[in-house]
């Protein structure tokens, strides 16, 4: 046996680790969504009550009691799912975004987008205001959280071109970003309605409470296409993070690509965000447990993020819905896992090189 | 001997300067403040108004229910107490935010930025929502003893990694970032624990208003904000050597970990007491200071007072504008900070600076 032909084993060994390590967090998070959709509140819905239901729809029978159906069939299935699909796609958002920006603290939250997107999502559904003067909701809803999420993905990329700006810089610059937003969507919010605090509130911390089966289509649908998009070019994505110079002798067109990348990205969270409001630190959290497990190579890194950010998300939307009676937005989980995560990678950051 | 006289009249020149620029805050805070009074419901006139609190203050008494009597009743007990209590938000939180930049170095730091303002509100809720006070002294200084402890964990944390990894001016403000995010997680959850229609009210806690004023809730700020402000313009000249880096200031004598914990449960202390009454206020302690630092040089003796004074005319001006901007209806004056603080922010980190604190 020859060396080469050993490390050949191993090395395609490890490769199978690590796509059934990712099957694995698959399996456990289209598990946890089905569990999640037992989990209500509202009414005396028992175990047993749910299955029935389930089972109905799934044979195509009808169901006798209305109120049971519309809670199980209505609400709590497209919420399993829409947490599935926004929990793979903020994971996705943050793991390609590290990699652009050869920064650990990146994702489409900490850089602003997020916010970008929601001030344009809150400025339709309270003042009734579309940027393309579009009249069906949703498409106006999305468009507006798309033109506004471009002011922060336009400025990281701006600012990124900066040689003194360090990865700690551009963070603390999308936070500012999102200050500004925030604000701004918070004003907004009580110049339309003063009543409508409470729903602010929801937005600003994100819930996925407002999951239907005619929203759901559109997120899956984006979630799906974009996070193969990036996935082909996860190769690439993978060259860059040794800096644009050897990306280029390598042949990758590192500029272009880096652009490209973040707009994807910046949709994709724009149509989340329309539906969910801003969800803290999944991309955040996802992508780093996620490179524990299977590393800095994009390709198996982006599908073990995604399922990672599935499992979280939906997990964290479990706590919420047993927590609290009438269900807690998910963003206030989220945030409370994901804050001390993000301080420990600040400490970590300042002791040692990212990469 | 001719250089020597240039040397001091500059210096004399330069006081003046700074004199003229505290007289001119001062006087805009006047003048802001009769503004703001003019909008009372009951027409009363801008001079009127200096009119009736100049008389009240000297002890006149008009006929019991005259005209007069109403006016008088009405703007002593409604709109005084939010016009005091503004001029102490501004004083405090900028006392607070200059204090802060010196004794971390750092030009961003200030208590809404580092998290303080977040813990403390954290404490404050959690009094008000659940009764549990960390004290056996209950009612409104129960809270504010909680929002002290509540404040105090956020500047402790970073007072400690400080001390343990050297942290650059931005990654301390990160740290201060996320925990804010953490504690206004948890004051969510204590909120909807305990009733789920307090989800509007743990809202509008985290955005600070002036609104619903009485001299009852002025008095522990006052007296918090006054003690505490003397004491850090009384250490102003050792704030000013810790400027020059901590082993600089060791060598000159001042006992550099003392003194920060010291500063920094006072900064805890006074934070706390003005959020327990009127909610989280962000950016006062960052935009006045810097300005002030803009137009004054950095020397703390004078940026403090300056600082006070031009933090005062940024609340009362702040506070006006979101009673006037949807007249009758009122924003909460926490929201008019930030869209003009968030901005302000933004640009002190983009851009590219040299001199005060070395920011990257």
């Amino acid at each position: 046996m020859s060396p080469e032909m050993f490390d050949e084993n191993v090395y395609y060994r490890s490769n199978s680790r690590k796509v059934s390590l990712t099957i694995v967090f698959l399996v456990l998070a289209v598990l946890t969504a089905f569990f999640s959709i037992f989990l209500s509140k509202i009414g005396d819905l028992s175990f047993e009550a749910t299955w029935e239901i389930l089972k109905a729809h799934l044979s195509g029978t009808s169901v006798d009691n209305e109120i049971h159906d519309l809670v199980v069939w209505e609400y709590n299935v497209p919420r399993a799912i829409m947490g599935l699909f926004v929990g793979a796609g903020l994971a996705v958002g943050g793991a390609v975004m590290q990699a652009l920006m050869r920064n650990p603290l990146a994702d489409p939250y900490t850089t602003g987008v997020a916010s970008g997107a929601s001030l344009g999502a809150v400025m339709f559904f309270t003042m009734g205001i579309s940027l393309l003067s579009l009249d069906n909701y949703t498409l106006a809803t999305t468009t507006n959280a798309l033109i506004l999420s471009m002011i922060p993905t336009m400025a990281i990329v701006l600012i990124s071109q900066h040689k003194h700006i360090t990865p700690t810089t551009m963070i603390l610059a999308g936070i500012a970003i999102m200050y500004v937003f925030r604000a701004a969507t918070s004003l907004m919010m009580f110049v339309a309605d003063p009543e409508s605090v409470e729903e602010a509130y929801i937005w600003s911390v994100g819930t996925l409470g407002s999951a239907s089966w005619d929203n759901i289509w559109f997120v899956a649908g984006s979630v799906t296409v974009i996070s193969v998009l990036l996935l082909l070019v996860s190769n690439q994505v993978t060259i860059m993070t040794a800096g644009d110079r050897s990306a280029s002798t390598m042949g990758v067109w590192a500029k272009p690509l880096r652009i490209i990348c973040l707009l994807l990205i910046a949709i994709m969270t724009a149509i989340m965000v329309s539906f969910t409001g801003t969800i803290g630190f999944m991309g955040l959290v996802a992508p780093h447990i996620a490179r524990v497990f299977v590393g800095s190579n994009m390709r198996y890194l982006i599908p073990c993020s995604a399922a990672l950010g599935s499992l979280i998300l939906i997990g964290a939307d479990c706590l919420a819905k047993t927590i609290s009676m009438t269900g807690m937005p998910v963003g206030v989980i989220t945030s409370i896992i994901g804050g001390p995560i993000f301080i420990i990678l600040l400490i970590k950051g300042a002791k040692k090189v990212w990469f | 001997m001719s250089g020597g006289e240039d040397i001091e009249v500059q210096y004399t020149h330069h006081v003046q300067r700074r004199l003229i620029f505290i007289a001119f805050c001062t006087l805009g805070v006047i003048l802001v403040a009769g503004f703001s009074l003019t909008i009372n419901g009951r027409g009363i006139g801008f001079l009127e108004c200096y009119e009736y609190i100049i008389n009240h203050i000297l002890g006149t008494e008009y006929p019991f229910r005259s005209d007069a009597w109403f006016d008088d009743y009405v703007l002593w007990n409604t709109y005084v107490p939010r016009i005091v209590m503004g001029i102490l938000v501004g004083c405090g939180l900028a006392v607070c935010g200059v204090a802060m930049q010196s004794l971390m170095n750092n030009p961003l730091a200030d208590p809404y930025t580092v998290g303080i303002s977040d813990g403390a509100c954290f404490g404050a809720v959690a009094a008000i929502v659940t009764g549990f006070s960390l004290s056996s002294v209950m009612g409104s200084m129960g809270v504010v003893t909680n929002a002290f402890v509540g404040g105090l964990i956020p500047a402790m944390i970073i007072v400690l990694l400080s001390s343990i990894v050297r942290l650059s001016p931005a990654t301390t403000i990160l740290i201060g970032v996320a925990m804010s995010y953490i504690f206004s997680g948890l004051e969510t959850t204590i909120m909807m624990t305990a009733d789920a229609d307090t989800l509007k009210e743990a809202y509008l806690w985290q955005i600070g208003t002036l609104n619903g004023m009485t001299w009852e809730r002025c008095y522990i700020p006052m007296i918090l904000t006054i003690v505490g402000s003397a004491f850090l313009m009384y250490s102003s000249k050792n704030l000013n050597l810790l400027s020059l880096g901590d082993s600089s200031a060791k060598s000159l004598g001042l006992n550099v970990d003392q003194f920060r914990t010291l500063c920094m449960l006072i900064v805890a202390f006074l934070v706390a007491s003005l959020v327990s009454f009127v909610g989280v206020i962000g950016f006062v302690g960052l935009v006045a200071p810097h300005l002030v630092r803009m137009l004054l040089g950095g020397d703390n003796k004078f940026v403090m007072p300056a600082s006070m004074m031009l933090g005062s005319l940024f609340v009362l001006f702040a506070d006006l504008l979101s009673r006037v901007l949807i007249y009758p209806g009122e924003l909460r004056v926490g929201l008019i900070i930030s869209m003009i603080g968030a901005p302000i922010f933004l640009y002190m980190i983009v851009r590219k600076k040299k001199g005060y604190g070395e920011v990257f």
